[in-house]
């Protein structure tokens, strides 16, 4: 027929078979298969699968069609410039059944595949592979004056809007119920199976590029919309942390990844919550009510202060770090609770961190974002309270002192990360290590380090954050003791090769001991404590040279209280000692840091007394030749000893009043007046041999703080309100602390802001203050304000001027 | 005559005074001569036109105690030259005498100053220096004014005791209340003469004219935040007057301006808030 001209009339004649057959048909099995308006779930599949079998002979036959009309479509078609024959019997199909004019086919078709969506998402089950069928149908079906490029077919143009219409209705709703319906975990657990069903919709039945299109409808409407609300529900956020919803918590910071204001909102949300768990921790330090005998001191503060009276026990219950502190065996609850306080704080702020690092670890997969979120919500809540560099340092110098003593290695270790980890957020670093120096100081003059390695590591840390010259003075005040060692036993055989003289008495021997520090040039020296001499020898002299600009004490101001004889001549002879070795340096004794072992012979037999400098003095000055045992006035102690007028009274508080008495007081009462007299406590008696009576504290004011454990074995004595422990500051000593460091800062900033211009030789005003500011961040974050006053100092004193042409230009002037 | 005869005495010469009509004729010569016979101080001064009627007038109010090295009028000489001249001995004008004169020591000018002020401004006598003195009436009209810096940067080591890098703010409270006297300078224990940075304010930068001014000085008198003015301080706020709107319009934060004016705009700000 192709040969004889025939094609077009082939052509169009098969075209009009094929849609007479088709007209037929969609009249004859179709329409009678037409659902009703509310259709039954068999009506519909009946409908469909009537539909797909008329579809699915129809491509048989067409395929057949073609194939006979091979040549037809090689030859005729092309030139004719018309579609080939199999997809001129698409078009057919297209027109007269979907199009039919008779029957609403494709409205029909649409609804029905739509409403067998619907009961799917009900829950009901609905014939997959039947819907699978019709959408291929629709995808294969050429829309209607579609171009052949584009390849829109009949899903693209007619369904799939249709399809996202209707989601987009049912999410909305779905929205408003689950909103309505649910808490916080069902609806995200709801959430996040719908996504999933659809995920599987579109896999099973659907075209695949709907399915990024019916994801975005599901989010938008079921989570975008609803992120605040999930978060602030009743049973959202902050009920997944505190009921520890672990699952759930990353479900929620999984679904809300998916809508772009989900997470920003998240960790909002969750910053609130950490710092409010952070003004919890400061707070319950301000709840915790202070001992009477403090009270009056901290009426001020409001955050702070608090020393709380509640033992012990809170820091094994808080921690978990350090289970031992309630068991150590003598530490006499009482007296550490002032110490407490802090370290709960301190407890409390590493919990916190552990929390939310754990929480990190396990529901937010790490994010970086929400673990700078967490962190500086931390560093508010640490910077919220004005003490936290001293709470830090009090924290670890009570662990150093006893928490950390007996734990394995590992755990120690442990225990520094976690307080080094506080330590990057404490921004005030200066602050921390002014009180961490003064801490360290005292535990080591005093001995009362539980372990060397540990401090060592503790400043090897410290120099990883903070570089060389943050700890180069802590590294020096070690250098000095372990000169001090070796300084003192050069001194023994110094002294041993020049033979010795004792001179002892009766009454009370003693062995001297006694603070000593020296100063010069750039080496100053020393608090020294003696150590039992034997018997008829020489008191023993044990040396602490320490260097002036390390350690946080200064030299004494000419308070040199009259030394008895013995000591005096071997304090003399030790600086003839220190003198010959190391020409040109100034020494500088520093009484009140001394201790001294004194031996007393008292009727009830001997005993071993650990005491101050001062005390060994009033002892040994007043007490200790006296053949009858006279009362000694106050006045004539003032007199003979030199002493200070208020360090001699807390001396003979704590002799004559505290938990020792080894001297009594012809009055009574508990403040020691000028018109007192003393005698020695002939009848003193006491289980131990050992006994250690500690001063007074200045701040105590009452004599009550005085006493301690003396046990044989020494250990746990820290800790009591004497000098030796370290205890939070007064106000006023705070103040003070603060005004230092304060002028300590400007010199600060005024070297960096020199160092700076001294490199830029010319800089905008905005741009110093902000290198300036950048530089010091390590150390603390100066006010701009400052920073600006620090600058103006330096315009006056001409290390710099400002442009002449430009007055926000600084110019460096060499 | 005078003059003369003092640097005279003070080289122990004793020498026939030159006759003052001949003196102008002469002028050309007579700097250098001057410098050879004369003090080495002097060796600057400079006697163009008039020269001669300058050193006449300046003899009239001259000091002539043995306490000065160089001839140098002194306060009464001051004071006497300014009721003469008709202006007020705590006036701009006796100031912006000075600041021509470039004049070391509040309260005396010597003879140096003298030839060179006097010479700047084309003065030989009281009328010529009263009607020199006319265009600079408008100094202050506009706080643009470029000669304006130049006579507050001079005020400032003016008024400033000469060992001192500051200008007291005031000098007691009897200084609040009297405007600083450039020709009777008050004098301390050193016998030093300053004046308060009050006072020359309101001499050289009027409240009338310029309202911030007046905002300030309340500020300074009422809130005494500072002692002192650094010479920051004191040339930053011609600045700020000249940058900043009365209303404060004008001014920034990060600006760059010292802290005493940040203070400042923040006191003004808060009580314009109540």
């Amino acid at each position: 027929m192709c040969l004889q001209k025939g094609s077009d009339q082939l052509y169009q004649g098969t075209r009009s078979v094929i849609a007479d057959f088709l007209a037929a048909s969609t009249d004859a099995r179709i329409a009678p298969a037409f659902p009703a308006a509310a259709p039954q779930q068999s009506d519909a599949e009946r409908f469909l699968r009537q539909l797909l079998q008329l579809w699915s002979d129809h491509t048989v036959c067409l395929c057949m069609v073609r194939d006979i009309l091979m040549y037809l479509d090689r030859t005729h078609v092309k030139t004719a410039g018309l579609p080939p024959v199999y997809d001129m019997g698409m078009e057919t199909f297209r027109e007269t059944v979907i199009h039919s004019k008779k029957h609403a086919v494709q409205s029909a078709l649409v609804s029905t595949v739509l409403h067998q969506i619907l009961l799917e998402r009900d829950g009901e089950a609905v014939d997959r592979l039947l819907l699978r069928g019709i959408t291929e149908m629709m995808m294969m079906l050429p829309a209607a004056g579609a171009s052949a490029r584009l390849r829109q077919s009949l899903y693209d143009t007619s369904f799939e809007r249709a399809f996202l219409d209707a989601s987009e209705t049912f999410y909305a709703r779905e929205s408003e119920i689950l909103l309505k319906e649910c808490n916080a975990i069902d609806f995200l657990k709801r959430a996040e199976k719908r996504l999933e069903e659809e995920d599987q919709r579109v896999e099973h039945y659907l075209a695949p590029a709907t399915g990024a299109k019916i994801r975005a409808i599901v989010e938008s409407h079921l989570l975008q919309g609803n992120v605040t609300s999930i978060i602030e529900m009743d049973s959202g956020l902050v009920s997944l942390i505190n009921n520890d919803r672990l699952d759930d918590l990353s479900r929620m910071y999984r679904l809300l990844g998916r809508v772009p204001n989900g997470h920003p909102a998240l960790r909002a949300a969750l910053a609130k919550f950490v710092k409010s768990l952070g003004a919890a921790v400061n707070e319950s330090l301000a709840a915790i009510p202070a001992p009477p005998t403090e009270g009056s001191d901290d009426a001020t503060a409001s955050a702070s202060p608090s020393r709380p009276v509640s033992a012990s026990a809170a820091v094994a219950s808080m921690s978990g770090v350090d289970p031992s502190a309630g068991s150590s065996s003598s530490a006499p609850a009482p007296t550490t609770a002032k110490v407490v306080s802090p370290i709960a704080w301190v407890e409390g702020m590493i919990a916190l961190k552990d929390r939310f690092d754990a929480l990190l670890d396990r529901c937010f997969m790490r994010d970086k974002s929400f673990q700078n979120e967490i962190n500086a919500a931390i560093e508010v809540s640490i910077a919220l309270n004005p003490k936290s560099p001293e709470f830090l340092s009090l924290f670890l110098d009570e662990n150093l002192r006893k928490g950390i003593k007996g734990k394995p290695e590992e755990e120690v270790e442990a225990f520094l990360d976690k307080a080094i980890a506080i330590f990057r957020f404490v921004r005030e670093k200066d602050v921390f290590e002014r009180y961490y120096k003064q801490h360290l100081a005292k535990r080591l003059l005093y001995g009362r380090s539980a372990s060397e390695d540990t401090e060592k590591s503790i400043i090897t840390k410290l120099k990883v954050e903070c570089g060389y010259q943050f700890i180069s003075r802590l590294e020096g005040m070690f250098k000095d003791m372990s000169i001090s060692v070796d300084l003192s036993a050069g001194f023994r055989t110094f002294v041993r090769s020049r033979g010795a003289d004792g001179s002892d008495d009766r009454a009370a021997d003693d062995e001297a001991g006694l603070a000593v520090e020296d100063g010069d040039k750039d080496t100053a020296s020393a608090a020294a404590l003696a150590t039992a001499a034997s018997h008829g020898a020489m008191p023993e002299l044990f040396v602490h040279t320490l260097t002036n600009t390390f350690w946080p004490m200064s030299a004494p101001t000419a308070t040199t209280c009259h030394f008895p004889a013995e000591i005096a001549a071997v304090m003399a002879q030790f600086q003839r000692f220190y003198m010959s070795r190391h020409s040109g340096r100034r020494l500088a004794w520093m009484q009140h840091m001394g201790t001294a072992d004194i031996r007393a012979h008292f009727e009830r037999g001997r005993k071993e007394l650990s005491v101050s400098t001062f005390a060994m003095v009033v002892l040994l000055k007043a007490f200790n030749d006296m053949s009858s045992n006279e009362p000694v006035s106050f006045e004539t102690l003032l007199a003979e000893t030199e002493i200070p007028e208020s360090d001699l009274r807390r001396t003979l508080q704590s002799l004559a009043l505290g938990k020792y008495r080894v001297l009594i007081k012809a009055s009574k009462g508990k403040d020691v007046l000028a018109s007192d007299t003393f005698t020695v406590n002939t009848q003193f008696a006491s289980p131990l041999s050992k006994i250690k009576i500690l001063t007074v504290a200045a701040s105590g004011g009452a004599a009550s703080g005085a006493g301690g454990a003396g046990s044989s074995s020494g250990a746990g004595v820290g800790g009591s309100s004497s000098s030796v422990a370290n205890t939070l500051e007064t106000d006023a000593e705070r103040s003070e602390t603060l005004d230092k460091i304060n002028e300590h800062r400007k010199h600060q900033i005024e070297a960096a802001i020199v160092r700076v211009m001294k490199a830029r030789r010319v800089m905008r005003h905005s741009e110093l203050v902000a290198e300036v500011i950048s530089q010091l961040a390590p150390r603390f974050s100066p006010d701009p304000v400052v920073v600006k006053r620090r600058i103006e100092g330096l315009i006056e004193r001409e290390y710099m001027e400002r442009d002449s042409e430009n007055r926000q230009m600084y110019r460096y002037l060499a | 005559m005078p003059p003369r005869k003092r640097r005279q005495d003070s080289d122990g010469l004793e020498k026939p005074k030159p006759p003052a009509k001949t003196a102008r004729k002469k002028s050309d010569k007579q700097p250098s001569k001057k410098a050879a016979q004369v003090a080495p101080g002097e060796a600057l001064v400079m006697l163009g036109d008039g020269a001669e009627q300058r050193l006449q007038w300046f003899d009239k109010y001259q000091d002539k105690s043995e306490e000065h090295p160089t001839p140098t009028i002194g306060p009464e000489g001051l004071e006497q030259m300014c009721s003469d001249v008709g202006i007020p001995i705590d006036g701009l004008e006796i100031l912006i005498v000075a600041w021509q004169m470039e004049a070391k020591r509040m309260g005396f000018f010597t003879l140096e100053e003298w030839q060179h002020g006097m010479g700047k401004l084309g003065a030989f006598s009281k009328s010529s220096l009263k009607a020199s003195l006319l265009p600079f009436q408008k100094i202050h009209e506009s706080a643009q004014q470029a000669n304006l810096r130049d006579l507050y940067k001079f005020a400032f080591d003016f008024a400033k005791e000469s060992h001192q890098r500051t200008l007291p703010v005031e000098m007691g409270k009897v200084a609040l209340q009297v405007p600083i006297r450039i020709a009777q300078p008050l004098m301390d224990a050193n016998d030093t003469a300053h004046a308060p940075a009050i006072g020359l304010w309101k001499l050289i930068l009027p409240a009338e004219r310029f309202p911030l001014m007046g905002m300030f000085l309340d500020y300074l008198e009422s809130k005494e935040p500072v002692k002192v003015i650094t010479r920051d301080q004191w040339m930053q706020f011609l600045d700020f007057i000249r940058a900043v709107k009365p209303n404060l319009d004008g001014y920034e934060e990060d600006g760059a301006w010292p802290g005493l004016l940040d203070d400042f705009v923040a006191w003004k700000r808060a009580d314009a808030e109540q």
